[in-house]
């Protein structure tokens, strides 16, 4: 196994690689391109920043509790991800990203500080209750968003065609659908999910 | 000796008070709608001379508010049976109050105060073309109204699902299908099952209903965005007969539960009861093209499925039901109260109720009776005569002191028996209304319709009267409840 140094080292390395992700999404060649058209920019440079953010936060305090049995820190931290989610959906907030430069370093700050970091710190301090009302409503709101977008006669963000729009709105309503499959399947059978992910995990070792 | 649901000892007092305080809100809002409900006969029976923007406002708060409360009385029926099996949480149980009692202030709001008058089923493009009768504004506050009711209900799914989850190890397993698939003969009891089956097709309707309540607010204050209507429309529908029937499928545990004690005779869960309830899980949410027979763009195949379905749909689960009741009830010696009387009834109102209810799915049918009075007639029947007696005998048994003695006094028979006799005759005026192509929804009658309008505003003053006698003999009990 593993020596403590190695750790370390490895914690490092990971940190390293993050920070130049983080850069290549946002300031190279690349981010160009996730940019270009809205579905790359919806669906693959926005979840990139929050995970970035996630696996980040995860790094650098990767045992943080919060010391006390209350889970309101928890929720708080979910509460301001979800509103900063909520801002980010707004299609007028995406224009001024790619309108202004300091609005698009604010997206490159926000997303991953704002959404990744607090839900890494706060998504398994809630309750289960609540992470299944967020989970719903989130699933509730890509339907509503890839109706929208589908529908819509109207660009909704001036700086893509109409066509990437529309399409943006099918990727929409398949993720939720798959979402909404996924989830239901763990209801159905909570221990045989966990099983089948756990036997695939050691038999491809 | 204390009643049931003082020897409760699992659960805590804030939870007994939220209950009797989600019985109490409903029997207030069920007079209230159901005096509403006599003034739109009346209104149609021009026994009195109702304006017609206030028939429509009352006939959206009747629709509206009858559904909703429908809803939470039998969610209390649910959560105090399911409540011995898993253990839920009584915060949420009061969040969802509070939520819902948010909804009805704001649905009350818009309706009174904001003139909305669109129909409780706020079919797009109506909220948003109102002819200046009402403003957008007060369409959207209905539609938040609804929408803050189905955030309380999510809510209380999402607890109830997560406690089965923990308990039974997967829905799977609290529908019973080890059982019915597997060798086990570890069955669950009949509320966890009828339970898990609510949870699983009202958080789908929910989902649903959110969807569409966000669509319609986006093309409320955005109108260059305009929602395909027959899509709008089915999800509605979609969203609405699922409540409804999750109702029915709640209120119906207070007869698995109660009956049995009146008897002793246990409500035996087999493989086939099993069947049945996953049966109908699936079908409830198979037979809602039934709702769009009529739309000019729905496929044959489609239709089919709606019209088949809807044959076989809820038939599995009351087959079951009614034939359990019977056979616990049967040579059995029952001596019978007013509760046991108002469950028996219930199982009568919502088999019978069914029949016309299928006779309007059948696709040739409903070409001639689409819209008509016989759709309020089929409602009205397993509702009226189904759902709330099931709600009102729940709610006297768990408030009723145990004795030797279950019997039933004069006016514990007079209220039964008039109420089932003027539910009847009340049903039976809009089922022959239907017959005779009444469209419902309409405010003014011909004159030749009014001769049953006026006898069905005599049935429903009947009604009121007798629910009034049975909704006090609960208020008679509850300040000693709750002082306990
Ligand atoms: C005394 C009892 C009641 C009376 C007098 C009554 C009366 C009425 C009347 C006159 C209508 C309009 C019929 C038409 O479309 O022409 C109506 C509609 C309706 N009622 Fe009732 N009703 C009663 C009880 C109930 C109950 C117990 C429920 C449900 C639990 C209910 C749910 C509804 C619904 C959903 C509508 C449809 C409203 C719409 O078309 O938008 N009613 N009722």
């Amino acid at each position: 196994m593993f020596s403590n140094r190695d750790v370390r080292f490895y914690n490092h390395v990971n940190l390293v690689l993050l920070f130049i992700a983080w850069i290549t999404i946002c300031f190279s060649p690349i981010s160009t391109w996730l940019e270009s058209d809205i579905r790359l920019h919806m669906l693959v440079q926005l979840p990139a920043l929050v995970l970035l953010g996630y696996f980040l936060c995860k790094q650098l305090v990767p045992n943080w509790t919060v010391n006390s049995t209350s889970k309101q820190p928890g929720a708080a931290s979910v509460v301001l991800a979800l509103f900063v989610t909520i801002y980010w959906m707004i299609p007028k907030s995406l224009d001024a990203a790619l309108t202004y430069e300091i609005h698009s370093y604010i997206k490159y700050l926000s997303i991953p500080l704002l959404i990744g970091v607090p839900l890494a710190l706060g998504w398994h301090q809630v309750g289960s209750i609540f992470r299944g009302f967020v989970i719903i409503e989130l699933i509730a709101m890509l339907l509503r968003l890839g109706w929208l977008y589908r529908d819509s006669p109207i660009r909704l963000c001036s700086n893509y065609g109409l066509y990437e729009q529309n399409s943006l709105g099918n990727y929409f309503l398949i993720i939720a659908i798959t979402c909404s499959v996924y989830y239901s399947f763990k209801c159905f059978y909570p221990k045989n999910l966990r099983l089948t992910l756990k036997t695939k995990v050691t038999s491809s070792k | 000796m204390n009643t049931p649901i003082q020897s409760r000892k699992d659960i805590t007092p804030a939870a007994k008070n939220t209950l009797l305080i989600y019985l109490s809100t409903t029997l207030a809002v069920l007079l209230l709608m159901m005096v509403f409900g006599a003034v739109l006969r009346a209104g149609q029976a021009q026994i009195i001379n109702l304006d017609l923007t206030l028939f429509y406002k009352l006939m959206t708060l009747h629709g509206a508010g009858m559904v909703g409360i429908s809803g939470l009385g039998s969610a209390a029926v649910m959560w105090y049976f399911l409540s011995k099996y898993i253990k839920l949480s009584t915060g949420i149980l009061i969040a969802n109050l509070v939520f819902f009692l948010l909804g009805v202030v704001l649905i009350l709001g818009a309706i009174l105060i904001g003139d909305f008058a669109a129909g409780w089923t706020f079919l797009y493009p109506l909220p948003v073309k109102s002819m200046n009768i009402w403003s957008i504004e007060s369409a959207a506050t209905y539609l938040f109204g609804l929408l803050f009711i189905g955030v309380g209900f999510l809510l209380l799914y999402l607890d109830i699902g997560l406690a089965l989850i923990k308990s039974y190890g997967g829905l799977s397993r609290s529908l019973g299908w080890h059982c019915l698939f597997g060798n086990s003969k570890e069955f669950p009891p009949a509320t966890v099952v009828a339970s898990t089956m609510v949870l699983i097709i009202n958080t789908l309707g929910i989902l649903v209903g959110a969807v569409v309540l966000i669509i319609s607010l986006i093309n409320a204050f955005y109108p260059a965005f305009q929602p395909d209507a027959l899509l709008v429309k089915s999800l509605i529908f979609f969203f609405g007969h699922v409540f409804i029937n999750a109702a029915i499928y709640m209120a119906v545990i207070a007869v698995y539960e109660i009956l049995p004690t009146y008897t002793n005779r246990p409500w035996k869960v087999n493989k086939i009861f099993l069947a049945a309830w996953s049966f109908s899980t699936l079908m409830v949410l198979a037979v809602v093209p039934h709702h769009m027979l009529m739309d000019f763009n729905v496929p044959t195949w489609l239709a089919t499925i709606g019209q088949i379905g809807s044959y076989i749909s809820g038939i599995p689960v009351l087959i079951i039901t009614v034939y359990g009741a019977l056979t616990i009830v049967y040579k059995s010696g029952i001596r019978w109260d007013l509760a046991a009387g108002l469950l028996f009834m219930s199982m009568y109102g919502w088999a019978s109720g069914v029949i016309p209810a299928i006779v309007d799915a059948t696709i040739h049918v409903n070409t001639v009776m689409h819209n008509t009075q016989w759709v309020p007639g089929h409602f009205h029947f397993y509702l009226l005569l189904g759902v709330l007696p099931m709600i009102f005998g729940f709610m006297l048994h768990i408030t009723k002191k145990p004795s030797n003695e279950n019997t039933m006094n004069n006016s514990d028979k007079a209220s039964l028996f008039i109420y089932l006799f003027a539910g009847v005759g009340f049903v039976m005026a809009f089922l022959y209304s239907g017959k005779n192509s009444v469209p419902r929804r309409w405010g003014v009658h011909l004159d030749e319709w009014l001769a049953t309008d006026q006898v069905a505003t005599v049935f429903a003053v009947l009604i009121i009267i007798a629910f009034f006698v049975i909704a006090s003999k609960f208020f008679l009990r509850l300040p000693n409840l709750l002082r306990h």
